[in-house]
């Protein structure tokens, strides 16, 4: 397994793909946590600010996901692997794996990057919190592997990487959000909610859930949705 | 069971209402070189995809050493694959694409620089795959078959982008690889070429097996059953078995 991993690692470490996701990462969380203080000076809620630059860092390390599965398929690197490794659900497993170390690494850089430009250019009039700031860095390195896993699972089972990188951002920023306008409640319990509790959203009108029912949640959801892939890729014919 | 390396039971394969192998039945034996022959959608590359576990039969078996491809220990040492096109990212190097295979299969790496060698790409094995020609990302497949130094060949049209001299030096390759003892199942379009190549001829026509033996075996058997007093060459042979029931689907 630990081989099978290397491979899916030295995979994404081979082509630019790797390299221009954490390109992004670093220019989405510098701009989103800088851009508010430099546009409109410090009237901004920090933690709203830190939490929206993780959730777009997040939505990367989601499509980072889909690019090892439905990408590596699309690229007939899967067929290749299967080749010399023909354990399906071993490969998704691994798969799984190396998506959830980058994810891991891209996460720490951003909560690492947007904690400390806020330290250092704060957004608000008052600074965050010592705790507040740890526990949403920790939020944010857990959420980081488990959305990179999800999208690992959505790419599987999905196959085409253009439906998969569509699909996702429609789903987590307009579906999601749509059903949290009819029932919050019921939102809190989706990924995006669960991602929300994970990142220490604030809300005053609210019940947020605690951020390790938020990563226990998103766990099932990113697991959950590899199994079905693995299954769904057990079944079928490669071309 | 049979002791071949490479065998063909009773496979059939259908897609919906579409047959695409019916009831194939070959063996490939070591030292062996096989040319798997048949016109297009013959069934030749569905039959490649069954045998690596790439697609399942609808009934039948495939097997590698005795054993489906999924539960042989370590694939890539005991046969190398090279399907019809090469499956790369284009912007990864050659030698980067065969060092993931070959740590994805329980290979030494120094057998990467190895199989670059053998197929004359070592000047080439740090450029992009994007950058290769179409007989360089051939020969690039083909080492991926070769880098774990295995006992049985599976080529899907091998020679497809060579040039000349490429399918000489494939030819060559392929026979030395025979005589050392590993048995070799290759596909092809290149009927002229494989009667240079070949042992043995396993002709398809719409899945089905038409034809399978030595070239004298079947060109006597054709022979017979036309009662002509010499057998054709393996072109003639090949349009004979495979045109009636070309002709038959089109009725």
């Amino acid at each position: 397994m630990k081989r099978l991993i290397g491979a899916e690692l030295l995979k994404l470490r081979t082509t630019r793909t790797g390299g221009l996701f954490l390109l992004g990462v670093v220019v989405v969380v510098a701009l989103s946590v800088t851009a508010p203080s430099a546009l409109v000076g410090r009237k901004a809620d920090p933690h709203t600010v830190v939490e929206g630059a993780a959730a777009l860092t997040l939505t990367l390390t989601l499509l980072l996901g889909i690019a090892m599965s439905a990408g590596d398929e699309q690229q007939g690197g899967l067929v290749n692997t299967l080749l010399v490794a023909p354990g399906r659900v071993r490969l998704v497993v691994a798969k799984g794996a190396a998506a959830a170390t980058i994810g891991a690494v891209f996460a720490l850089i951003a909560a690492l990057l947007s904690l400390g430009l806020e330290f250092v250019f704060p957004s608000g009039a008052t600074r965050l919190a010592t705790q507040e700031a740890i526990l949403v860095g920790v939020g944010i390195v857990l959420a980081g592997p488990l959305f990179a896993v999800l999208g690992v699972g959505v790419g599987t089972i999905l196959r085409s990487q253009p439906l998969a990188v569509g699909v996702s951002p429609v789903w987590l920023y307009a579906a999601e959000q749509f059903i949290s306008q009819l029932s919050y409640p019921a939102y809190t319990w989706l990924p995006g909610g669960a991602r929300e509790a994970l990142l220490r959203h604030v809300s005053v009108t609210h019940h947020i859930p605690s951020m390790w029912v938020g990563a226990l949640l998103l766990a099932i959801y990113s697991l959950g949705a590899c199994a079905i892939g693995a299954v769904a890729l057990q079944r079928r014919d490669l071309a | 069971m049979s002791d071949a390396a490479i065998s063909f039971e009773k496979v059939t394969k259908r897609y919906g209402n579409m047959l695409a192998l019916d009831n194939l039945t070959f063996d490939v034996l070591d030292g062996q070189v096989v040319g798997f022959l048949g016109p297009n959608g013959a069934g030749k590359s569905t039959a490649i995809r069954i045998l690596t576990g790439l697609a399942k039969p609808s009934s039948g078996t495939a097997r590698v050493w005795g054993k489906p491809y999924a539960e042989l220990p370590h694939p890539a040492r005991e046969v190398g694959v090279a399907l019809e096109q090469l499956h790369c990212h284009p912007g990864r190097s050659g030698r980067d694409h065969l060092l993931a295979q070959a740590l994805a299969g329980h290979i030494a790496p120094r057998r990467v620089d190895e199989a670059l060698e053998l197929v004359g790409l070592s000047g080439a094995a740090h450029r992009r795959v994007g950058a290769y020609s179409l007989g360089m990302r051939q020969r690039l497949n083909l080492a991926g078959a070769f880098l774990g130094d295995p006992g049985a060949l599976v080529l899907d049209e091998p020679a497809n982008g060579l040039d000349p001299e490429g399918v000489r030096w494939l030819r060559l390759l392929l026979r030395s690889l025979a005589a050392e003892g590993r048995a070799v199942l290759v596909s092809s379009h290149g009927l002229a070429e494989m009667e240079h190549t070949a042992d043995v001829f396993v002709i398809v026509a719409k899945g089905r097996l038409m034809a399978a033996g030595r070239l004298d075996e079947i060109a006597a058997r054709k022979a017979a059953e036309e009662g002509a007093k010499s057998g054709p060459l393996l072109e003639e042979a090949f349009l004979d078995f495979v045109s009636p029931h070309e002709e038959r689907r089109t009725r």
